[in-house]
């Protein structure tokens, strides 16, 4: 296989590595520039989590490898370089160490990205859920309700509809339900309208209603997205609605003489248990409005045992492979007494401790190599002395 | 109508409550203290006693959410006022932070004479209106200067603070920061009001027969509290006695205009304990406290009377020593009891000691020594006298991190200011452990470079800051686990960091001026210095980094966000390991090595202080404006001396490649060889 | 130096090079998405207990979006969010100008975005019964704005006037805003407010921002709180604002049309209704709907509603208020020339006009059709708005002629 070693040489090599890591620290500068206007959702999705970007310096266009490419490839050339070609001695056997320490680390990454749940509950005092939703990604639900009080749900994800506009509509199929779902268009940030008489638009105008698109917030998690949805029954009667983000209800329809809720919503998982938040609590330092600690006094309810657990910054709860963590409270504009809320970030991560192996076996490796190198210098320097 | 007759009632009600508002105050009302209350004496008729200040500088105080002396109160309040720690009189006298404080408590006719606001740009007194005919661009006003303009001051500073702060110009800020200060100047001058303060209860009958007196003191008002309710409430059900009850509402409004303001010194200690009630209190809530059903202790009734007796004996100094230490003597126990009072002393010492400016002075003696040492390298004792000044000058630096982390009970590490503490003194410790390594001086001069430098921006920075450099902590710094392991760790890859540039920043100068030119060895030497110094600061980097994810994991669910000051870590990170690898890979050799090392200081600078200025993130949690200046007067040189070293190095290249051109041809030609 | 023994460059740099950029065009074709169109199809359904909230259905889209009711009608031209209550219990008010009205939230019944200042607010809020009572609701406001609680004894001395048929407390606090969120106090606030502590129940109207913005709106401030009154109609007396469309309002220099001194009949025309300056008589199968705010009165027929409004002046002219009608419906505007042609009838010792409006398209949230009555005096105008189904319109048409005609003013 003459042909393909150039190509391994390549993605081994050095050379390769050194360019790399300086296009990533490039990216990462860039990146950070460029939240200051942009916001950070924006730059992750521009910098980092792309292949490829357009990086405009002043009115010049830079063509540039997105984040994920470069770690991509680096992760081949760690790999092959930093892992099969090396050099097996003792002499390379820190670097070795270490390098497996940063394989973990990307691992880590990869898991988080694939198999890991990311969102949050928000509850008023005295509210409770199961259920916890994204802060970034929408997704079309079709909910049943069943007489035992439970309710049975199919969902559409985001990427499925994201670009449905005019003339290209995203068909969504159920699987045994007697009706599916077309969006015609999808407006990531909307406000919903009453069509008033003075009012103009260019847009369809369901009952009375229609969404007018908004430019993109800063803060990702401020945004809130409509569709133009048709319901399509199995007689192929259609029905046009307009779902939104922010709507206080799902749509409700009746087919076959089964009621069914359809909405836009964010992205939202089920928990194995239920969260009650009994009391939150904001504790200044004396005599100053700087807080000096945020917590959460939550029940959590499973089956019919109940446990009382104080959340605060710092310390998570921890239960069956969930972490909820303190992340924010409101209302901002809350008086002394009035009722608060909660928001409690919620994350699945199977990979949640194994950053902390990583650093272990990296400082292991790190210190492995660097000891043997000051040992030969101190020697070195030793012998010149004499 | 009704209509109309109801919107008259409710606009007459209105307008009646109009005159309160605070704009329609003139500045001579004003003056006559915020509550219409006589000043005390208005000259003080002896310095105060060393004894006395002693005594004072030990009182406690709750400020910024901890307890602390009266004296680093006084001195980090002159400081935001004057810019230094010290009031120069006009005849040249100089007052300390506390004798100004006593003054300004206790003689404020006195104190409203010192020039004690200092003002950068002379525009920003010019736009309140007042005359600056004799004074320079960057002066210090009297608070009575600076009255004249009092109301236009507030009011250009209420306008300018909607504007935003990275919005206003230079002398918008100026007057907006002036106005903060001139504020918190006012409410403590008049903060010991209600102790000199007689209250009037010659109108009313009943409050007469209840004290036995037609005036009386405020703490003796708190301390009868409940029988004037009683005496109030039987006034309300007599319908003939309404000119009673009119007397003694005034005299309760007048006491509760009289402590209002006073919280700004919160000198009583609570009697509860530290967790059941953190706050101490002052003139102003033990006052609002009386009304309550719980009423006021007796023992927080004298504390107040212990006040009253030093406020009202300031213009007879042996009586005034003793009613300090009389309060002294009152106020230390019961924050003793709470076991707040453990750490007053050890602040005390630690500002008496001075140590940071005593180790700057020796750095700055080591590094006259080490130079000495560069231009007569044979001379044993000035090498011995570097080290031993630069090793002493060390040694201070660090004692002052541990008496900051006795105090604060906290890690070295906590806030911007202790970076810098932080990084100098490591830097100088792995300096020093190199120098002890290979005895070749150059690491020594590092390291007394390092240690002026440091200090000499810590300084500056506390100086900009103004504030508290031992402040409270926000929610999610408050743990002292990860402040140990993440900020220690990446404190100490900054300092490798910085050591490394500094280090090579010596190579590239001597280069660039032909030093040495004749010992490759000395270059050769500092290659090494420079590589084992990244190595070093490269555990400490990744290592760092990596358990700031874990933190985050652990307070935010997410090990890594993109947030600026997570890719400052993460680019000082990679600057680092590109030089390994580039090294390794045979890319860069010593010049190259330096070169990316002298780089890598300036991304450490940017991952440092750059990030907390882009104003973004999680993370920003220190801001001035001046930073900016040193931050881009710092990029500014090192990339200047890089862009210098590289066309040095090109130039000399070239030149070597044409002599060895030369030489080939000459070679080829079978000529002789060049002597 | 370094020059004379500088490295030898890696060999295969090229090779190197071209296969980065194979690999790249690799990972770009794999890296491709879903397209984010075209057929998907839903997960597989899943079945759980949601905890918690009850999962609602049955919504209409008004209620499903939360835009309130009102303002859809009142784009409209139609009546006010009020038309759901039956009687008394809701609340009326009006918006002051320059002041913007904000969804309600939580316990505050009408909200308010004082002068386009994002950090003032205005709000009502209305509780059961004593609601903490008078001194704790102070003292918690205080505690707002930094300022220590005041004692029993000042607070009976604070301000009191009637307000709402009840004794109100005036309150006017200047002080540091101590909002929860920041770590950093806000300097010169100003709130002013009312308290109405009740037995059944408690009415609070605060307004709080920073002190300028505050004080330069003392007077919509009074405005809005005289102009609260609850739908039970004893306190009926915003005559003489303007119609709730913008474009129709009383020349602010015009005086009162409702001299302070008209006497109140006691007993009025048992179909007449008290504060009403007319009397008139009811068509038999009409019914009297609730008292609004700005209406004379209001009648229900067979899903149609006929109200009468009364304007000082001529309430912006014949044409004029013609034209905001068919702005209203989405109509043709009527030119000047076609207002002779329109019917007139007999009316308050005078002439009104009579004019038809079918919905246009447009104006798809409109009634389908309005016949309207107007009387446009220099002094004074009478509106009388029939709006419904065409069909009922019609056949209603007789008895709105007869209820136009039977209008008068009151002896």
């Amino acid at each position: 296989m003459k042909i393909l070693d150039p190509i391994v040489d390549a993605l081994s090599s050095l050379w390769l590595s050194c360019t790399l890591l300086v296009l990533l620290g490039l990216l990462t500068w860039l990146g950070t520039l460029y939240q200051v206007e942009h916001g950070l959702f924006a730059a992750q999705v521009k910098y980092f989590d792309s292949l490829f970007l357009i990086h405009q310096a002043g009115s010049v266009a830079i063509p540039l490898p997105g984040a994920t490419l470069v770690m991509g490839i680096l992760f081949v050339n760690l790999v092959m370089g930093g892992i099969v070609r090396i050099r097996k001695a003792k002499a390379t056997l820190g670097i070795l160490v270490t390098h497996i320490g940063i394989l973990m680390l990307i691992a880590a990454g990869f898991v988080k990205a694939y198999y890991s749940e990311d969102g949050h509950i928000t509850l008023f005092e005295g509210q409770r859920s199961n259920l916890f939703e994204s802060y970034h990604h929408w997704e079309v639900a079709i909910t049943e309700p069943l007489p035992s009080g439970e309710v049975r749900e199919s969902v559409a994800a985001q990427e499925d509809f994201v670009a449905a506009a005019p003339g290209q509509p995203a068909i969504l199929r159920t699987r045994s339900l007697p009706f599916h779902v077309e969006i015609s268009r999808f407006y990531p940030n909307c406000e919903v309208f009453p069509k008033g008489p003075m009012v103009g638009s260019d847009v369809p105008v369901v009952e009375g209603f229609f969404l007018q698109a908004r430019p993109l917030e800063k803060d990702n998690e401020q945004n809130v997205a409509g569709a133009y949805a048709t319901l399509i029954g199995s007689d192929g009667q259609r029905r046009e609605a307009i779902l939104h983000g922010a709507s206080r209800a799902p749509l409700t329809v009746e087919y076959d003489g089964r009621r069914f809720g359809v909405a836009l919503r964010r992205e939202q998982w089920v928990m194995p248990f239920t969260v009650a938040l009994e009391n939150f609590e904001k504790e200044d330092h004396p005599r100053m409005m700087m807080p000096k600690s945020f917590s959460s006094d939550v029940v959590v309810v499973e089956d019919s045992s109940e446990r009382k657990v104080k959340i605060s910054m710092n310390e998570p709860l921890r239960q069956e492979g969930l972490v909820l963590y303190q992340a924010s409270w409101g209302p901002s504009n809350a008086r002394p007494g009035d009722r608060l809320f909660s928001t409690l970030a919620v994350v699945r991560n199977p990979a949640d401790q194994y950053p902390l192996y990583a650093c272990i076996v990296i400082a292991i490796g790190l210190v492995m190599h660097f000891s043997l190198k000051l040992k030969k210098h101190i020697r070195h320097e030793a012998e010149q002395a004499a | 109508m009704k209509f109309l007759a109801r919107t008259l009632a409710l606009l007459l009600a209105l307008a009646a409550l109009l005159p309160l508002a605070r704009a329609t105050q003139s500045d001579e009302d004003a003056h006559s203290g915020t509550h219409g209350t006589p000043h005390g004496p208005l000259q003080r008729s002896a310095p105060w006693p060393a004894e006395t200040l002693e005594l004072a500088a030990s009182l406690p105080i709750q400020d910024g959410g901890r307890i602390k002396p009266l004296s680093t109160y006084a001195s980090f309040m002159l400081l935001r006022l004057n810019g230094k720690r010290a009031v120069e009189l006009p005849g040249g006298a100089k007052l300390t932070p506390i004798e100004w404080l006593l003054d300004m408590l206790f003689v404020p006719g006195q104190a409203e004479g010192y020039p004690v606001f200092m003002v950068s740009d002379i525009q920003a007194v010019e736009a309140i209106g007042i005359s600056v005919a004799d004074k320079k661009k960057r002066d210090r006003y009297s608070a009575a200067e600076l009255r004249k303009g009092r109301s236009k001051l507030y009011e250009l500073a209420r306008e300018y603070e909607r504007i935003e702060e990275k919005n206003r110009s230079t002398v918008q800020q100026q007057v907006f920061s002036l106005a903060l200060n001139f504020d918190a100047y006012e409410r403590l001058e008049t903060s010991f009001d209600f102790a000199r303060h007689d209250l009037d209860v010659s109108g009313s009958t009943g409050l007469r027969k209840i004290f036995g007196a037609d005036s009386v003191r405020f703490s003796q008002l708190v301390g009868r509290v409940p029988e004037v309710m009683a005496l109030q409430r039987g006034l309300r059900s007599d319908a003939g006695s309404s000119g009673d009850l009119q007397a003694l509402n005034a005299v309760l409004q007048e006491a509760s205009a009289v402590s209002q303001g006073t919280g700004i010194l919160a000198l009583v200690p609570s009697l509860g304990s530290v967790k059941a009630e953190p706050e101490w209190h002052a003139a102003e809530d033990l006052f609002l406290r009386a009304f309550e059903p719980t009423g006021v202790d007796a023992r927080y009734i004298a504390a107040l009377a212990r006040l009253e007796d030093v406020a009202r004996s300031a213009s007879d100094m042996p009586r005034f020593s003793k009613a300090v230490s009389e309060l002294h003597g009152s106020v230390t126990p019961m924050a003793a009891a709470r076991g707040e009072y453990e750490k007053i002393g050890l602040e005390i010492s630690y500002y008496k000691a001075n140590l940071i400016t005593n180790s700057l002075v020796l750095f700055i003696l080591g590094f006259l020594l080490a130079a000495g040492l560069w231009l007569a390298p044979r001379v044993k004792a000035l090498y011995v006298g570097a080290n031993l000044a630069v090793f002493a000058a060390t040694a201070l630096l660090t004692g002052a991190i541990v008496m900051r982390c006795m105090i604060r009970e906290r890690p070295p590490v906590s806030t911007l200011y202790e970076t810098l503490l932080f990084v100098t003194a490591t830097g100088a410790l792995i300096a020093l452990a190199m120098e002890w390594i290979n005895r070749q001086r150059m690491a020594l001069s590092s390291a007394a470079i390092l240690g002026v430098v440091g200090l000499f921006i810590a300084n500056g920075y506390e100086t900009l800051d103004k504030k508290d450099t031992m402040p409270q902590l926000v929610a999610v710094l408050d743990t002292n686990f990860w402040l140990a392991t993440h900020v220690t760790a990446i404190t100490i890859g900054y300092s490798a960091g910085m050591l490394a540039a500094l280090i090579a920043s010596v190579y590239l100068v001597s280069k660039v001026l032909g030093l040495k030119r004749a010992d490759p060895q000395y270059f050769r030497s500092l290659t090494r210095m420079t590589y084992g110094t990244l190595c070093f600061g490269l555990i400490f980097s990744v290592v760092g980094t990596i358990l700031g994810g874990i933190w985050a994991n652990e307070s935010w669910g997410r090990f890594w966000g993109w947030d600026p000051k997570e890719n400052g870590a993460l680019l000082i990170c990679l600057a680092q390991i590109v030089v390994l690898h580039a090294r390794m890979g045979g890319y860069v050799r010593d010049f190259g090595i330096q070169m990316l090392a002298a780089f890598g200081g300036t991304v450490v600078a940017f991952s440092w202080f750059g990030v907390n200025l882009l104003g973004v993130g999680l993370h920003s949690y220190g801001f001035t404006s001046g930073i900016h200046t040193a931050l881009w007067t710092y990029y500014g040189i090192q990339w200047g001396l890089m862009a210098v070293a590289g066309a040095h190095h090109l130039y000399e290249r070239g030149r070597d490649a044409a002599v060895q051109e030369a030489l080939r041809a000459s070679s080829q030609a079978g000529k002789a060889k060049p002597s | 130096m370094d020059a004379l023994n500088a490295a030898p460059r890696p060999r295969n740099i090229l090779h190197q090079r071209c296969a980065t950029g194979w690999l790249a065009a690799g990972l770009l074709l794999a890296g491709c998405g879903r397209p984010g169109h075209g057929e998907a199809s839903f997960s597989e359904p899943i079945t759980y207990k949601p905890a918690g909230q009850t999962f609602a259905l049955r919504k209409n889209d008004s209620e499903r979006f939360g835009v309130s009711a009102s303002d859809f009608a009142r784009a409209a031209g139609g009546s006010d969010g009020a038309k759901s209550a039956k009687g008394g219990g809701k609340i009326h008010w009006e918006t002051p100008a320059g002041w913007v009205e904000v969804a309600p939230t939580g316990t505050r019944e009408a909200n308010f975005k004082v002068a386009g200042d994002p950090k003032t607010e205005c709000y009502l809020t209305r509780l059961a019964g004593i609601a903490g009572g008078l001194e704790s609701n102070i003292n918690r406001w205080r505690a707002q704005i930094s300022l220590p609680p005041l004692s029993a004894a000042e607070i009976a001395q604070l301000p009191r006037l009637e307000w709402l048929d009840a004794e109100a407390v005036l309150v006017n606090f200047e002080g540091q805003w101590k909002g929860m969120s920041g770590t950093e106090a806000e300097e010169g606030w100003r709130l002013v407010g009312l308290l109405s502590v009740r037995p059944d129940e408690s009415l609070f109207l605060k307004m709080v921002g920073p002190t300028q913005v505050v004080s330069a709106n003392l007077e919509p401030f009074v405005m809005l709180a005289a102009s609260l009154h609850d739908g039970s109609g004893h306190s009926h007396d915003a005559e003489e604002s303007a119609d709730q469309s913008a474009d129709a309002s009383l020349p602010p220099d015009h005086p009162p049309i409702t001299p302070a001194d008209t006497p109140v009949p006691a007993v009025a025309n048992t179909d007449s209704q008290r504060g009403s300056m007319f009397q008139w008589k009811a068509p038999a199968g009409w019914t009297r709907g609730a008292d609004k705010s700005m209406r004379e009165v209001t009648y229900l027929v067979d899903g149609a509603e006929c109200y009468v409004t009364l304007l000082g002046g001529t309430g912006g002219g014949l044409l004029g208020n013609i034209q905001r009608w068919c702005g209203q419906f989405g109509a043709e505007p009527l030119a000047e020339s076609e207002l002779g042609q329109l019917q007139r009838i007999e009316m308050l010792d005078g002439e009104g006009v009579i004019v038809k409006i079918l919905r246009g398209e447009s104006a798809a949230g409109a009634p389908e059709a309005l016949l309207g009555a107007l009387c446009v005096r220099d002094d004074r105008s009478l509106f009388v708005k029939f709006v419904g189904p065409d069909g009922v319109l019609e056949a209603q048409r007789a008895a709105f002629l007869g209820f136009c005609r039977s209008l008068a003013p009151l002896q």
